[in-house]
């Protein structure tokens, strides 16, 4: 019946059209203002200026207009296009809805150019004389970045995907779309992702995004340094930029990390995953870059190196983008995007700006200024060369390794067609993690040590014996708080080597993130009297240090409290390098779990979410309960591919942590399976097993005959593991009229039933029946990790941050005092 | 010499012994032929679960593991015990890649990494079927 039927939406195509005509202007606008802002810096003329302005300008609003667009459709629920039908639904709290507007390559992309789109528009407002020099880039770098959202085909090329396509375009061949009003069938769309409904997926996206813009701007002035030939004064000016980028893309790669920590279940903030590295490199560079940008400030050194550097971090930029959006990444990384039909388009854009600022470079290597005498080995500028030395050094490591799969491709690729035998089989590490770990372990030491020391060291030269000094105090704090905390958490003083025992690394880089943290702490007190505008690099470099200590504890002393204690033997030539730390919790039924006692008391619903209340009782030494709170990790179905993705859950304690999540739960199937029964023919003193624990037989005994029953009873004790102190359960046996009836005795907490089923009065041998119950929510399987002092990790980075933004301010008064005086150096 | 260049090879010498120590360690992607002839170094195989054979997973059991069969992408098919927690919906998995090593004619997988239908594209038409009266 008709009336019966859902309203249809309408298809309101002007969304669309709009939207697409908002692109298609803006690419553009992106190229006239490239065009005209290049013949401006080139010629000096005011009319390509003001058409550059103009363009720009109208660049931006079109940009403006396609996100307008693009949220106006997601919003208001128009799930005839195919972006709000595949990222968003109508049951999302609105916080949500944002994420959507980035779940997909097309929105992230829009994000990118959106701020890319911003930026200029401020460079623009501050009416430099940098100004068209710097947005003839960036209007070449939107041209790029929008050509991944034209979506035309175009010499056997498909050039990008817009966001604007038609539900009924992308799937023509399902015959609802035979229906003129199809939309009365789609009510809602398919959902975000389960794992993205997390408020740090909210801030997270456009806060990296940001960072990602922000590095570009560095990399114009730069690129337009070594175009012009003006190699020299873009530094001052480009300093506060690259501070800003060094800061929020910093920021935005930790939040990715809490959301990792919030919200995935792998254990930890950083797991070395390829789209986690193909931040952090471009950020290492720059890190390494502002410093020697800093360094030829002071001392007119290092100037090639700063703009290579520069110039790599924001290559890097977008050797990430190509890496996490192409799916060359296949086999190694879970989160990546799949090929969306881009990986030509990518591969050329990655090449494109590769020449594009390498070419420049090679050609104008040898004209940029360098002195020809060498640093003093006792200057700061040749210790904050060696500090940006190791941050390279990091940042090359971990791109190649991530990059491996790319470089299968690209030697595969080259093979078939030159047939030469480039190794296209390169493996890739058995263990990211622990590969990754062992090496940055020394460069994070190496970053330390050079973080503690590098301002002791005046510029140009300085006494070594008063550097040792002061040093030699940093060191001698360090080594009294590693001490201590070594102590506190128990970290082993050797740790096994192959053959025989080693001293533990992890020694060596607790000591270097305390000599960090103490020496910058002795730099502001003493050489700066605690003057705080002075002071953001060294308080930067101190919140490092704390971090560097935080990660090695949290990390390394990370303890799994969900072992598995029932002592089960596996068999079959297990060795203990297998995990085992996960256990199974029966609802009611309390289990030791390190200094705890857990119990899972039940489960309830919430939308698509099922949460498992977890309930910890911490015992002190003689056995009290000294605290109890609850946990309630849960279960979150994704609408889409109708996975769970297991949400962690956290109980914050001022020196550590106790993560925990739900790792199984039973299969719903099973509700219907009856109960599990097993006869056990036993003696007095042997032992009855179930799946979670044993029963000890200790004596029969008849009891008084009630009426004409006759009695006995068969005295049980029943232990959960080895700690458990025990249970006592009296099974009766009962005869009546030469019937025998033995109703089953429940046992309290345990999901249990046990029956005196048989006697064999010659052979003093009984029959003992357990019963299982076996239904749907009875039991989760649970992992819960403690991380020592992850705090520190937090702290630590808003001590960074906090440094960095007192740079920016630092940076930024200087630069006005410089084109104050009017010098170019 | 000046001392920057010779901070620069020992950096460019300390990539190499990083990248030869990876070496060492990585693991071969091969299927399960490989694997029996790997001699206990670990074996990166990629493959999809076998049709028809089920996926025994009984934490009452044992919690830590699972088993199952599984094809790899040359059509050997061998039985895979994996010591990692087992994915939700383990069974709608599209691909899997294991790393592990083989003994006695059993996979002992340690690391599990699961392609599931993707998050990003979506093929068919959820559409809500309207209960015509």
């Amino acid at each position: 019946m008709e009336a019966l039927l859902p309203q249809a939406q309408s298809v309101d195509l002007i969304f669309g059209r709009l939207g697409n005509l908002f692109i298609s202007l803006a690419f553009v606008a992106a190229a006239l203002a490239a065009v005209a802002y290049f013949l401006a810096g080139k010629e000096k003329n005011r009319s390509w200026m003001r058409l550059g302005r103009m363009a720009y300008l109208t660049h931006g609003f079109s940009v403006l207009g396609i996100v307008g667009v693009l949220f106006a459709i997601i919003f208001g629920h128009h799930f005839e296009y195919h972006y709000a039908w595949q990222h968003s639904s109508t049951d999302l709290p609105l916080k949500y809805i944002l994420s959507c507007f980035w779940e997909g390559q097309e929105g992230s992309f829009l994000l990118w150019t959106f701020w890319h789109a911003v930026l200029g528009a401020i460079l623009i407002a501050a009416r430099s004389k940098w100004e068209a020099r710097l947005l003839s880039v960036f209007g070449l770098l939107q041209v790029t970045l929008l050509s991944f959202l034209l979506g035309i085909h175009a010499f056997g090329f498909k050039i990008g995907n817009t966001p604007f396509l038609l539900l009924s375009d992308v799937m023509q061949q399902d015959p609802v779309f035979l229906f003129d009003d199809y939309m009365r069938f789609i009510q809602d769309g398919t959902g975000l992702n389960a794992l993205l409904q997390n408020y740090w997926m909210v801030i997270h996206p456009p806060v990296l995004f940001l960072g990602f813009a922000a590095a570009a701007v560095p990399f114009a002035f730069a690129w337009s340094a070594l175009r012009f030939g003006d190699f020299k004064s873009w530094i001052t000016p480009a300093l506060p930029w690259a501070l800003f980028a060094v800061l929020v893309l910093g920021a935005g790669i930790l939040m990715g990390g809490r959301w990792a920590y919030e919200s995935l279940s792998f254990g930890g903030f950083w797991a070395w995953d390829p789209v986690e590295n193909a931040s952090l490199v471009p950020w290492l560079v720059l890190v390494g870059g502002t410093h020697l940008m800093v360094s030829w400030r002071a001392t007119g050194r290092a100037l090639r190196s700063a703009i290579l550097l520069v110039m790599l971090a924001y290559w890097f930029v977008l050797l990430s983008t190509y890496l996490t959006r192409s799916g060359v990444l296949g086999d190694t990384s879970v989160h990546s995007f799949v090929d969306a039909g881009l990986a030509r388009h990518l591969v050329l854009f990655l090449v494109g700006s590769l020449l594009f600022w390498l070419v420049p470079l090679i050609r104008r290597w040898r004209a940029v200024p360098a002195k020809a005498t060498e640093e003093a080995a006792s200057s700061r500028e040749f210790w904050m060369f060696l500090g940006a030395l190791v941050l390279l050094f990091a940042a090359l490591q971990i791109i190649t390794v991530t990059s491996i799969p790319a470089i299968n491709t690209l030697t595969g690729w080259v093979n078939g067609w030159s047939g030469l035998g480039l190794p296209q089989d390169i493996p890739t590490p058995a263990n990211p993690e622990a590969y990754y770990n062992a090496i940055q372990l020394w460069v994070a030491v190496g970053v330390g040590l050079f973080m503690g020391i590098g301002q002791l060291f005046r510029y140009r030269s300085s006494s070594w014996a008063s550097v040792g000094r002061q040093a030699g105090i940093a060191a001698l704090a360090a080594l009294v708080l590693t001490a201590l905390f070594g102590k506190l958490s128990g970290m082993p003083l050797m740790v096994s080597a192959g053959i025989g025992q080693a001293p533990n690394p992890h020694y060596l880089l607790l000591f270097a993130g305390w000599f960090a943290l103490a020496g910058n702490a002795w730099y502001v007190l003493r050489a700066l009297k605690g003057r705080l505008p002075l002071s953001g690099g060294s308080l930067a470099h101190a919140g490092f240090g704390i971090m560097l200590v935080g990660i090695l504890i949290s990390g390394a002393r990370q303890e799994v409290l969900s072992e598995n204690t029932l002592g089960i033997d596996y068999g079959e030539g297990f060795d203990n390098q297998f995990k085992r730390d996960n256990i199974l919790l029966y609802a009611g039924m309390p289990q030791p779990m390190g200094s705890y006692l857990v119990t899972y008391l039940a489960d309830s619903s919430a939308g698509d979410a099922v949460y498992y209340h977890v309930q910890y009782e911490r015992l002190d030494a003689t056995g009290e309960v000294v605290e109890t709170f609850v946990l309630e990790p849960y279960l979150l179905r994704d609408k889409k591919t109708q996975q769970l993705s297991p949400n962690p859950a956290t109980r914050h304690y001022l020196t550590r942590d106790v993560f925990t999540h739900v790792s199984a739960v039973p299969n719903q199937e099973r509700r219907r399976e009856g109960p599990k029964v097993t006869r056990h023919q036993v003696f007095p003193g042997d032992s009855v097993f179930f799946s979670v624990g044993f029963a000890i037989v200790e004596d029969a005994a008849s009891l008084p005959p009630a009426g004409d029953t006759l009695r006995a009873g068969l005295r049980l004790r029943v232990f959960t593991s080895l700690e458990d102190p025990g249970r006592e359960v009296v099974p009766q046996l009962r005869i009546v009229g030469g019937k025998v009836f033995s109703p089953p005795a429940a046992v309290e907490g345990v999901p249990l039933q046990v029956a005196f089923s048989n006697i064999k009065p010659e052979e003093g041998r009984f029959e003992v029946t357990t019963i299982e119950p076996r239904s749907a929510n009875d039991w989760i399987i649970l992992k819960a990790i403690v991380f020592p002092h992850i705090r520190l990790v937090w702290f630590g980075s808003i001590v960074l941050f906090l440094g960095i933004a007192i740079s920016i301010r630092r940076r930024q008064v200087l630069g006005a005092k410089t084109a104050a005086s009017g010098r170019t150096t | 010499m000046k001392k920057t260049h010779i901070a620069l090879l020992f950096f460019i010498a300390a990539g190499f012994v990083a990248l030869a120590s990876m070496l060492g360690r990585s693991a071969k992607h091969g299927g399960f032929a490989d694997a029996l002839e790997a001699d206990g170094r670990p074996v990166r195989v990629s493959g999809v679960l076998a049709p028809g054979k089920p996926v025994e997973y009984d934490p009452e059991v044992d919690a830590n593991s699972f088993r199952f069969w599984m094809v790899d992408r040359k059509g050997v098919e061998s039985e895979v015990v994996c010591f990692d927690d087992m994915p939700y919906d383990f069974e709608k998995s599209e691909e899997v890649v294991l790393t592990g090593e083989m003994r006695e004619g059993v996979f002992y997988a340690t690391d599990l990494l699961v392609k599931c239908p993707s998050k990003y594209v979506e093929d068919e038409l959820a559409t809500t079927t309207a209960q015509a009266g």
